[in-house]
C-alpha cells in the first residue's frame, strides 16, 4: 500500500509532460493525404498536446500554492486514496477471465471466475458462491443470448 | 399548433405497448441502479446500451432515458437508510434523510422523496416540452464556427464545475481529447495513434471508455471499501407517507427545488449535484430554524431530491435541442443517440419529431411508474441493499464484459475496458474528475469536426471563430465559466460548506 495524495500532482504534471511529448511526435509523423481537408490531421493533436503541457503546468503552479496551505486533516485525509492489494487482485482475476473468454467460452470461464472471486470477496460462504457460479453464468447465457441475440464464445463448449 | 399536434402524436409512440414495456423496464433498472450505492446512471447506462443493439432507436431511447432519470429516484433510498448516497447527485439527502431515518421516520423520508421527485419530474417535463422547439429553432441559425463555440462552453462549464482542482479536470479534458482523435481522420482518411492495432481504426468506442471509467473502476473502489468494513441498514420504520404537518412543510421546498433544479440542469456542468447543493442552501437560508438543518429537517429532503429529477430532466433541453450534453451521463446519452444513427441537434426536432415527442412524453409516463415504483413497492427494492457486495461487483464485471464483448465480439475491446478500468480507478485515487474526460471523449470528434470545418470555410483564417455576435458570446462565456474557481475564495468556501 502506498500513499499518492502529497505528492500527487507533481506526479500527474510529469505524466502529462511524457504524454504530451510522446503524443506530439506521434502526431507530427502523420502523413498527410494530397486531398485532405487544409486543417489537415496534424493540428488538432497539436493544440491537444499544447493544452496537456498548460494543464500540467498549472498543476505545478497548484502543487506548489497547496503545498503552503496543506494542514494535517489534508495529510490524513491521504490515507483514504492509498492504492490497496485489493485492486491489483481484483485486476488479476479480470486479466485472466479476460484472456481465458475465448478459449474456454464464456459459461466455462464465467463459471471459473466467479468461483475464484467470490472466494476472495465473500469468503467462507462456498454454499452460496457455488450456487452463483454455476447459476448465473447459465441464466446470464440463456438471457443474454435468447432473448437479447449477444454473440457469446461458446469455447470449448462448442460441439457444433 | 403544429408543436402542439406533434406532443399528442408523441403519445401515440409512448404508449405503444413495447415502448410502454421499455419504459418500465429502463424504470426498474435505474430504481435498481440509483439503489446500489457506487454504481450510478453512467455506469448503468453504459452497461445496458450493448443490450439494445437490436432494438428500434425509440424504444432503445425511452428505455435508457428511463434508467437515467429513474436513478435519481432510486438514489434516495440508500442515502435515508444506509447514510451513503446511491450516486453523487443524493449527497445533499444523508443530511437529514438519514437523520429522519435514525429517528424512526424513515417512511416519511422516502415518501417525501418519492412525491417531491413525482411532481418535480412532472413539472420539468412540462417545461422541456415548453422549451425545447424555440431553443431548437434558435439553434437552427448557428454554423460550424458556433457549434465549436458552443462545445468549448460546454466542456469548460463541466471543467470548471466538477472537481476540488481546475488543472485535474483540464488535464481529464485533454487526455479525452487524445483518446478521440484514436482511429480513421474522417476528413483526411489518415490512421491515428492506433498502433496497426486493427480494432482501433474506427476508434476507441466510447461504451469501452465508459464501462471502463465508471464500471469496472467503481466495483475496484467498492471492493476496497467493502473490505473495510460492512455497512447497517436501518429499518423502514411508520407509515410510508406524509401527515399533514409535513406536507406543509415540504409543498414549497418542492416547488422551488423543481425550479432550481431544471434550469440549473439546462446548464452544463456540475448538473443535478449543484442544484441539490443549492436547493439545499436555499432552504436553509429561507427556514426559520436553519440551526436545525443536519438533524432531519424535512425540507433538507424535500427541496434536493424535488432538485435533482428536475436538472436530470431539464438536461435533455440542451441535449435534444443543441445536441450539447452537460454532465457524463448526458454525454453517455448522446453517444447512444449517435449509436442509433440519431444526431441530437436543432435538426432532430425537425426530422424526428416522433421520436423526440415520443421520448418526452414517455416521460410522463415514466414520472408515474417510478412514483409507484419508490413508493408502494420500494420494500421490494431495499432487499437488494441486503444483497452483499461480495456478490454483487463480480455479478457486475460479468454483466459489463458481456456487454463490451457483445458489440465486437473483441478480446481487445474486453482488454481496453479493463484498461480505463484502471485508468478510472487511478483517476478516483488522484481526485482526477472522470465527467470531463468522458465528455470530452463523446465531444472530441464533434470539437474537431467542426473546427476544422470553419477553418475550411474560411480558407484559414482563424478570425471566423470570432466571426459572429453568437460566436463572440459563447466563447466569452466559456472564459467567464472557466474563471470560476479563481472567484474569491470567500464565495465557494459558503457552498463548500454547505456540500460538507
Amino acid at each position: 500500500m502506498f500513499k499518492l495524495v502529497d505528492n500527487s500532482r507533481l506526479f500527474i504534471s510529469a505524466f502529462g509532460f511524457v504524454l504530451a511529448v510522446v503524443y506530439g511526435t506521434a502526431a507530427s509523423r502523420l502523413s498527410i493525404p494530397a486531398f485532405s481537408d487544409p486543417v489537415g490531421p496534424r493540428i488538432f493533436p497539436y493544440i491537444v498536446a499544447a493544452g496537456l503541457c498548460l494543464a500540467s503546468v498549472a498543476l505545478i503552479i497548484e502543487h506548489v500554492a497547496s503545498k503552503r496551505h496543506m494542514g494535517d486533516a489534508q495529510r490524513a485525509a491521504g490515507d483514504r486514496d492509498a492504492i490497496t492489494g485489493i485492486a491489483f487482485v481484483a485486476l488479476g482475476m479480470l486479466a485472466v477471465y479476460y484472456a481465458l473468454f475465448d478459449y474456454l467460452g464464456f459459461l466455462v470461464a464465467t463459471a471459473l471466475f466467479l468461483i475464484a472471486f467470490l472466494t476472495y470477496s465473500n469468503h467462507g460462504q462456498w454454499k452460496v458462491n457455488a450456487v452463483v457460479a454455476l447459476l448465473f453464468p447459465l441464466a446470464a447465457y440463456l438471457l443474454l443470448d435468447t432473448l437479447f441475440g449477444a454473440r457469446l464464445p461458446n469455447g470449448v463448449l462448442d460441439f457444433g | 399548433m403544429e408543436q402542439f399536434s406533434h406532443f399528442i402524436g408523441g403519445f401515440a409512440v409512448a404508449l405503444d405497448p413495447v415502448n410502454l414495456w421499455y419504459a418500465f423496464l429502463g424504470c426498474v433498472m435505474g430504481t435498481i441502479v440509483g439503489v446500489l450505492p457506487g454504481l450510478g446512471p453512467a455506469a448503468g447506462m453504459a452497461l445496458l446500451i450493448p443490450a439494445t443493439f437490436g432494438m428500434e432507436p425509440a424504444s432503445a431511447i425511452i428505455m435508457l432515458a428511463g434508467l437515467y432519470y429513474g436513478a435519481q429516484y432510486g438514489g434516495s433510498t440508500t442515502s435515508i437508510l444506509i447514510n451513503t448516497p446511491g450516486e453523487a447527485s443524493s449527497v445533499m439527502t444523508t443530511l437529514d434523510g438519514f437523520q429522519m431515518a435514525r429517528s424512526g421516520r424513515a417512511g416519511a423520508a422516502l415518501a417525501v422523496a418519492a412525491i417531491g421527485s413525482f411532481i418535480a419530474g412532472t413539472i420539468s417535463v412540462i417545461l422541456l416540452s415548453v422549451l425545447a422547439v424555440p431553443l431548437s429553432r434558435l439553434a437552427l441559425q448557428i454554423g460550424p464556427a458556433e457549434y465549436f463555440a458552443l462545445l468549448l462552453f460546454s466542456m469548460a462549464s463541466v471543467t470548471s464545475l466538477t472537481g476540488s482542482s481546475l488543472p485535474k479536470a483540464a488535464f481529464a479534458v485533454m487526455i479525452g481529447l487524445m483518446i478521440a482523435t484514436v482511429g480513421i481522420d474522417l476528413q483526411s482518411g489518415t490512421s491515428r495513434f492506433t498502433g496497426s492495432v486493427p480494432e482501433l481504426q474506427d476508434g476507441i468506442g466510447f461504451i469501452v471508455a465508459a464501462v471502463g471509467l465508471f464500471a469496472i473502476s467503481e466495483v475496484f473502489v467498492t471492493l476496497e471499501q467493502m473490505f473495510k468494513g460492512n455497512t447497517e441498514v436501518i429499518g423502514i420504520k411508520g407509515t410510508l407517507w406524509l401527515n399533514r404537518e409535513e406536507w406543509r412543510r415540504a409543498r414549497m421546498p418542492i416547488l422551488r427545488g423543481s425550479f432550481i433544479g431544471f434550469f440549473k440542469g439546462i446548464l452544463p456542468g456540475g448538473g443535478a449535484t449543484i442544484a441539490t447543493i443549492l436547493s439545499y442552501s436555499l432552504e436553509r437560508s429561507l427556514s426559520k430554524e436553519p440551526e436545525k438543518f443536519g438533524t432531519g429537517m424535512i425540507e433538507g429532503v424535500a427541496g434536493p431530491e424535488s432538485a435533482n429529477n428536475a436538472a436530470a430532466t431539464g438536461a435533455f433541453v440542451p441535449l435534444l435541442a443543441l445536441g450539447l450534453p452537460g454532465s457524463a451521463s448526458t454525454a453517455i446519452l448522446l453517444g447512444a443517440f449517435m449509436i442509433y444513427g440519431v444526431q441530437p441537434g436543432p435538426q432532430l426536432l425537425i426530422k424526428e419529431p416522433q421520436l423526440v415527442w415520443g421520448l418526452i412524453d414517455s416521460m410522463y409516463i415514466g414520472n408515474v411508474i417510478l412514483f409507484i415504483l419508490n413508493l408502494p413497492l420500494i420494500m421490494l427494492f431495499v432487499r437488494i441493499l441486503y444483497v452483499p457486495a461480495g456478490i454483487m461487483m463480480p455479478l457486475i464485471l460479468v454483466v459489463a464484459s458481456i456487454g463490451v464483448y457483445s458489440m465486437n465480439e473483441s478480446v481487445v475491446e474486453l482488454f481496453l475496458a479493463l484498461g480505463f478500468g484502471v485508468l478510472g480507478y487511478l483517476m478516483r485515487k488522484f481526485s482526477i474528475p472522470i465527467p470531463p474526460l468522458v465528455l470530452s471523449i463523446v465531444l472530441g470528434g464533434l470539437l474537431e469536426k467542426s473546427f476544422r470545418q470553419s477553418l475550411t470555410i474560411s480558407g484559414g483564417d482563424l478570425g471566423i471563430l470570432v466571426g459572429s455576435p453568437i460566436a463572440i458570446t459563447l466563447l466569452l462565456a466559456s472564459v467567464i465559466v472557466f474563471c470560476i474557481p479563481f472567484l474569491p475564495k470567500r464565495k465557494q468556501n459558503k457552498v463548500e460548506s454547505i456540500a460538507k
